[in-house]
């Protein structure tokens, strides 16, 4: 479970912790459309420079970051690997009979790995420093419009907590099961990946089938302490700005100046 | 406020459209509870207990006969949507019966659903906290507290919504002896401040601490008696697959036996004691 590190959160109480969830959610958000402003690289430059000195405001260990970045690896050296073969321009600096790497393909390749490597370090720092409940409760609050167009929000920001909330007790639960299974001599680890796909059947079947009676566990429960969906209902939580979420607007809007400043 | 409940020849089938009628879970049923009374509703597996439990709550409603709750037959959804306020019902699995990721928010869900105020919330949830000694933890994450201590949050859940009947249907079945030992204190206790307790059990040790024992054998009431009387004639418990708890058993031996014991004894500790001293 530990090397689970996406979506993961960091208690902490740094200057990005204190951060409303609803001004980080928002920035992370805004943040992801300014990546794909950036094309050259004074751009880039002053986007990894941002993101390096928010982690470092993060107080959170580099390697926490790194962990995050790599189950995207793969899909990192596969762009890059696509843009240095297939994209031309500019000098060539690499001839095989196969293929050719010319400048452009390089320097677009830095650039597509650079946005990834930022989008999910942002991402990562958003989970990092804001707990499962703030964000849901962000995600309910801002999708409070939606309503309107009859957008279940209350009930989808919900089932959203609760299935974080049962993320620990499933992750035991398997391993119980595979416990369970490894006891009786269940062979987990070896043979083709369609091998293991049905050695994994026994485990699936009883997680799924526990899974649906605490499902129906719960919807009694909670029934039995009167929730009925989102009407009528009052929250004990309370999401309020500070000055520092309204600083964090101003950095954003720098950021635009600037990167619009300096794109070509 | 006071809450009188009674069962009037409530009968209860899972699925009576689709299978045979003779399969009801609870048959014929009338019951009153009191308020303040402490009760043990005990049977063997498969007895109606949990059935009976989530019918006096209105979650399931009954397929014949009534739920009238002081003097008013409670027969739609938001009658049953306010009984959930005046009767509050703790689970056998604590794991699933806790809804938030943190002990403090998962007290406050019963009362956002009964939409109390903020302020009021405040001042009840750390009251209610520090009544089941969960004081302190309340920014804990569900999955790091023990099993006591979990019941112990679904208990605090419950009880700041203020109810004035707390059913515990098999609430520490699942739990360590420390454990099981705080729930049934907390039980006495809340008894004492003059709720009503309603332990549904299949163990005849918990289920003597009431002060009154419903049997329940195939969805029938077989015996409705204050525990004095049960006492004298535990060992017709025997009768439904149930087992008459060790202390009383032994108790009830040596007095056929002659032994100067007192007529009742109200733990394992006063029987040894009683024991060493006619020794």
């Amino acid at each position: 479970m530990s090397k689970i590190v996406i979506g993961q959160y960091i208690p902490g109480n740094s200057i990005l912790h204190q951060l409303d969830p609803r001004a980080k959610l928002l920035f992370v958000f805004f943040f992801f459309f300014l990546i794909f402003l950036a094309n050259n690289t004074a751009t880039y430059l002053v986007l990894y420079l941002f993101v390096i000195t928010i982690i470092l405001l993060s107080q959170i260990r580099l390697s926490l970051f790194l962990r995050s970045i790599k189950p995207v690896l793969f899909i990192i050296l596969f762009t890059v690997i696509l843009h240095l073969i297939l994209t031309k321009g500019g000098e060539a600096l690499f001839v095989t009979p196969l293929f050719t790497i010319y400048e452009e393909g390089v320097r677009q390749a830095i650039f597509i790995a650079s946005r990834f490597l930022i989008l999910v370090v942002m991402a990562s720092l958003l989970t990092f420093t804001t707990s499962s409940l703030d964000l849901t409760d962000a995600l309910e609050i801002l999708m409070g419009p939606l309503r309107k167009v009859r957008v279940p929000v209350h009930e989808l920001a919900l089932m959203m907590s609760i299935a974080l909330r049962f993320i620990p007790t499933l992750w035991e639960e398997t391993e119980k099961i595979m416990n369970a299974q490894l006891a009786r001599g269940a062979n987990l680890d070896s043979g083709n990946i369609f091998k293991r796909l049905v050695a994994y059947i026994p485990i699936f079947i009883p997680l799924f089938l526990s899974s649906f009676r605490r499902a129906e566990e719960l919807a009694m429960a909670m029934e039995a302490r009167a929730y009925r969906g989102g009407v009528g209902r009052t929250k004990y939580r309370m999401l309020q700005y500070t000055y520092k979420d309204y600083f964090l607007i101003v950095i954003f809007l720098i950021l635009v100046l600037v990167i619009g400043w300096l794109r070509v | 406020m006071a809450t009188e409940i009674s069962l009037e020849n409530v009968w209860f089938h899972y699925y009576p459209q689709t299978e045979s009628r003779e399969k009801w879970a609870i048959q014929g049923v009338d019951l009153i509870f009191q308020q303040g009374e402490y009760v043990s509703i005990i049977g063997s597996n498969g007895s109606g207990k949990s059935s009976l439990a989530c019918l006096i709550n209105g979650l399931f409603i009954p397929t014949n006969g009534n739920l009238v709750i002081n003097g008013q037959h409670i027969e739609d959804d938001q009658g049953r949507w306010e009984l959930k306020q005046r009767i509050g019902m703790v689970f056998q699995n604590p794991d699933n019966q806790i809804v938030a990721p943190s002990v403090l928010d998962d007290v406050a869900f019963g009362l956002e659903n009964l939409g109390v105020a903020r302020e009021e919330m405040q001042k009840r949830i750390p009251h209610v906290l520090e009544l089941v000694g969960l004081s302190g933890l309340e920014k804990k994450e569900p999955h790091h507290l023990s099993g006591g201590q979990k019941q112990r949050l679904a208990i605090a859940g419950v009880l700041a919504m203020q109810p004035d009947v707390l059913i515990f249907d098999e609430s520490t079945s699942m739990l360590d002896p420390d454990g099981r030992h705080h729930i049934l204190q907390l039980m006495r206790k809340l008894h004492l401040s003059g709720k009503t307790i309603i332990h549904i059990t299949h163990q005849a040790t918990e289920a003597f601490l009431a002060d009154r024992l419903v049997v329940l054998n195939k969805g029938k009431v077989m015996l409705d008696q204050n525990r004095e009387a049960l006492y004298a004639n535990s060992a017709q418990l025997t009768n439904w697959g149930l087992d008459v708890p060790i202390s009383i058993e032994l108790h009830q031996n040596l007095l056929a036996k002659g032994w100067n014991l007192s007529h009742r004894i109200e733990n394992e500790e006063q029987l040894v004691s009683e024991i060493w001293t006619y020794m």
